[in-house]
């Protein structure tokens, strides 16, 4: 196996790992709080649902850029041929802004859900709020997402 | 557009038809009470209606589970009519008696789990063939059944170094580390005294249930606590059985439950009225086109009443009501979400209503997820029994389908697999597909400007709406003289830029103008990133298409799995397309909604006090309408 590949692979597990790992964190953060406040209030299971899930989409956003890479390398197809050095280097490039802004955003995204679901604990009906705030953080990983998408497709093989 | 009128209402009348008019204004939903406020909530404490809610809460625990039950709580309907002529039925010794029924099932309950506790103690020491008498029969020496880890036993074996004793692990099949310990009698008090001091308690396993029957063996006392877990369990059963019958009654409790929350409620709003000896005051809103109404159902009271009306003083804001008509009221949702527009700037409902529609279409971008998601919620609207707010959020959502159907359809998505037809391919050329999402941006952030303009206007701003429209002036001209070099558009943003400085700021002197004025001109940069922001727009919708693409991809690869594979690839399509949906329904809606609050309204939208919420018959199991 050339070189060229090891590198393309390798920013394709930074990618899906990174992001990986911050939406763990994240989610796992807000999971704990939600189980928190459901103890007292099961009625809030909903709204404490959408604000678990919000930052395991930067999880998503990385494992998309691997497939992404995969397909682009052709690896389900057979053995990969042809990849110089310096276009390993490209892609492992590309792939760095989806997983370490996914990374950070999750982590960030976390805590603002987290909290978000004690304000849902006592105002149960402005549950949009938080989540609104939380996009915010998301914006980012977003851009990363699009940026490694747009550099990726533009990277020729 | 779209903002009813409401006019201040103050009703005065004498104290002793206070209840009569209370329940009349109730009855007709006509005011927004201001003092004592409608949204007050009555105390859920008063202790009749805790029980009452017991006992409807213990009773439905024996009725069947419905398939999502807790997402779509069965609703109960009645007519204003029913619910008025409800009078309270004394059902007080059949709440007592379910609430006895339901303690005694609990007390049982915990008895069970106490017995079962004691079960877990003494299937330990099975392996002894005696009773506890026998095993204490001996003379000077006692016999102790312990549980100890590896580091408590070296502890204790350090303790009792200098007393004489047997520690031996027992041969027991199920449960490891239970020891005996067998040691002189005069030396357990010292022992034990000095174990407690290290912080370190033995616990006899034998004491704890053993010796209340100090004649029996274990396996005894084993069929004694079985036998008696089997007896509280009929006595369960029966108990349930006996509930079970006042199942029919579940419904009147419901509704004295409601009569009872809605007295409460009248009570508590009667005990807030500005009063004097003789007199009460209400003081609140009505929506100007139902203000005959109001005096025309509260003629009956005739002279012993008054009440004035008067269009809303300078400082007073009404409370706001919109209305549209039923196409674009599900829209609503979003503009209630962000909270109550100015009565006096306007409903943005209608307008947001296209981008919302589109934003959210692009997000999800697959026509399969479309179909999916409208045909879900029209089969909901179809099958269930739902509130007002619930049939607007499935119509809502229906629209949403429809939007992705029509987006993805455009765009080439079916469930992730590309279709013959599409007008763009944006995996193709997503450059261009972004800068179509600034466009939109633009058109968006342009519009709402036209509509801070429109305000302005309405209000009589003159100066603020020129500066706002030579705002539009130079965000539409400046980026044409970038791209086409043209020199009426350099032209056009001079003069442009001519107007923010100048009109900006209302101040009379000339510098205090220019200077607020080229502050205004930095916050370019705001519109700049306003546009930017849309790029989410692409984004989110090829991270639909592209997880929907490896859905297909595990799918295809688990049918290859010999006999099981096409049930496995039917799950992982059926489960993997229903995931992806939620998720990026969630995220597509989420970042939609942001889009209008952050980028859209940040330039219009003045927030007012309140929505319009007017006094009305407040239950919680029983829908009136």
């Amino acid at each position: 196996m050339e070189w060229g590949l090891v590198l393309a692979i390798f920013g394709g597990a930074v990618a899906v790992v990174a992001a990986g790992i911050g939406s763990a964190i994240g989610v796992g953060m807000t999971g704990q709080a939600s189980n928190g406040v459901m103890s007292e209030k099961p009625e809030n299971f909903v709204s404490c649902l959408l604000l678990t899930a919000l930052p395991g989409t930067q999880g998503i956003y990385g494992f998309l850029i691997s497939i992404i890479l995969i397909m682009k390398l052709g690896m389900l197809a057979g053995p990969v041929v042809g990849i110089s050095v310096s276009q390993g280097w490209s892609i492992f490039a590309a792939c760095l802004p989806v997983g370490l802004a996914g990374l950070v955003s999750a982590i960030h995204q976390g805590k603002v859900c987290t909290t978000g679901v004690y304000m849902v604990a006592k105002q149960p009906a402005d549950f949009v709020k938080p989540l609104i705030l939380a996009v915010f953080v998301e914006f980012y990983a977003v851009l990363g997402l699009l940026i490694s998408l747009l550099m990726l497709n533009g990277i020729k093989l | 557009m779209a903002i009813e009128k409401a006019k201040k209402v103050e009703i005065i009348g004498f104290d002793k038809i206070k209840y009569q008019v209370l329940r009349k204004l109730q009855e007709e939903e006509i005011i927004h009470l201001e003092t004592p406020s409608s949204e007050k909530l009555p105390s859920l404490e008063a202790p009749n209606l805790r029980d009452l809610e017991r006992v409807v809460k213990f009773l439905s625990s024996f009725e069947k589970k419905k398939f999502m039950g807790d997402i779509f709580p069965e609703v109960r309907f009645k007519n204003r009519e029913e619910f008025k002529a409800l009078r309270p039925e004394d059902l007080s010794s059949m709440t007592e008696e379910l609430l006895k029924i339901s303690s005694q099932i609990e007390e049982r309950a915990l008895k069970i789990k106490e017995r079962n506790d004691e079960l877990r103690t003494i299937s330990q020491l099975t392996f002894i063939d005696a009773s506890l008498e026998e095993v204490h029969s001996l003379e000077h020496f006692l016999i102790l059944f312990l549980r100890l880890n590896k580091m408590e036993r070296s502890k204790l074996k350090e303790l009792l170094s200098k007393k004489q004793f047997l520690l031996k692990e027992l041969p027991s099949q199920n449960h490891r580390n239970i020891f005996v310990l067998l040691m002189h009698k005069h030396d357990l008090a010292d022992a034990a005294g000095c174990l407690r001091k290290e912080g370190f308690n033995i616990l006899d396993l034998a004491l704890h249930v053993w010796a209340n029957h100090p004649d029996k063996n274990p396996h005894e006392i084993i069929e004694n606590l079985n036998s008696e877990i089997g007896e509280l369990n009929t006595q369960i059963h029966s108990l349930k059985e006996k509930a079970k019958e006042y199942l029919s009654y579940k419904d009147k409790l419901m509704h004295l439950y409601d009569f009872m929350l809605n007295e409460e409620y009248k009570n508590s709003i009667e005990k807030d009225l500005l009063k004097t000896e003789n007199f009460f005051l209400f003081d609140g809103w009505v929506l100007a086109e139902r203000e005959k109404e109001l005096l025309k159902s509260l003629e009956e009271f005739g002279d012993k009443i008054y009440v004035h009306t008067r269009q809303p003083q300078k400082g007073e804001i009404a409370p706001t009501y919109l209305k549209n008509n039923k196409v674009v009221a599900p829209f609503e949702i979003l503009v209630k979400m962000y909270g109550p527009p100015h009565p006096r700037s306007l409903d943005p409902t209608r307008i947001l209503a296209p981008f919302f529609f589109l934003f959210v279409g692009i997000c999800i971008s697959d026509a399969g997820y479309g179909i999916m998601l409208a045909l879900i919620s029209y089969y909901i609207l179809w099958r269930k029994k739902l509130t007002e707010t619930g049939k607007r959020f499935f119509t809502f959502l229906s629209y949403l389908g429809i939007a992705t159907f029509l987006v993805g359809a455009a765009l080439g998505g079916w469930w992730g697999r590309p279709a013959p037809f599409k007008i763009v391919d944006v995996m193709a050329s997503p450059f261009q597909f972004l800068l179509f999402c600034f466009v939109l941006g633009f058109i968006q952030v342009i519009t709402g400007i036209v509509m801070r303009i429109y305000i302005e206007l309405k209000n009589r701003n003159y100066q603020k709406a020129i500066s706002q429209l030579s705002w539009i002036g130079l965000l539409i001209s400046l980026p044409l003289y970038f791209v086409y070099k043209i020199s009426v558009f350099k032209a056009f943003s001079f003069v442009a830029v001519g107007g923010i400085l100048l009109f900006s700021s209302q101040s009379k002197n000339i510098f205090a103008r220019i200077g607020i004025g080229l502050y205004e001109l930095y916050g370019i940069t705001k519109y700049f990133s306003d546009v930017l922001s849309y790029s989410r727009l692409l984004a989110l919708g090829m991270a639909t298409g592209v997880i929907a693409m490896v859905i297909n991809l595990l799918a295809g690869l688990a049918f290859k799995i010999p006999v099981l594979g096409i049930v496995f690839a039917l799950g992982i399509l059926i489960g993997g397309h229903l995931f992806n949906l939620a998720i990026n329904l969630m995220t597509g809606f989420i970042h939609s909604a942001r889009l209008q609050f952050v980028e859209f309204f940040s330039k219009f939208f003045d927030l007012g006090k309140k929505y319009f919420e007017p006094l009305k018959v407040k239950t919680k199991y029983n829908h009136v309408v």
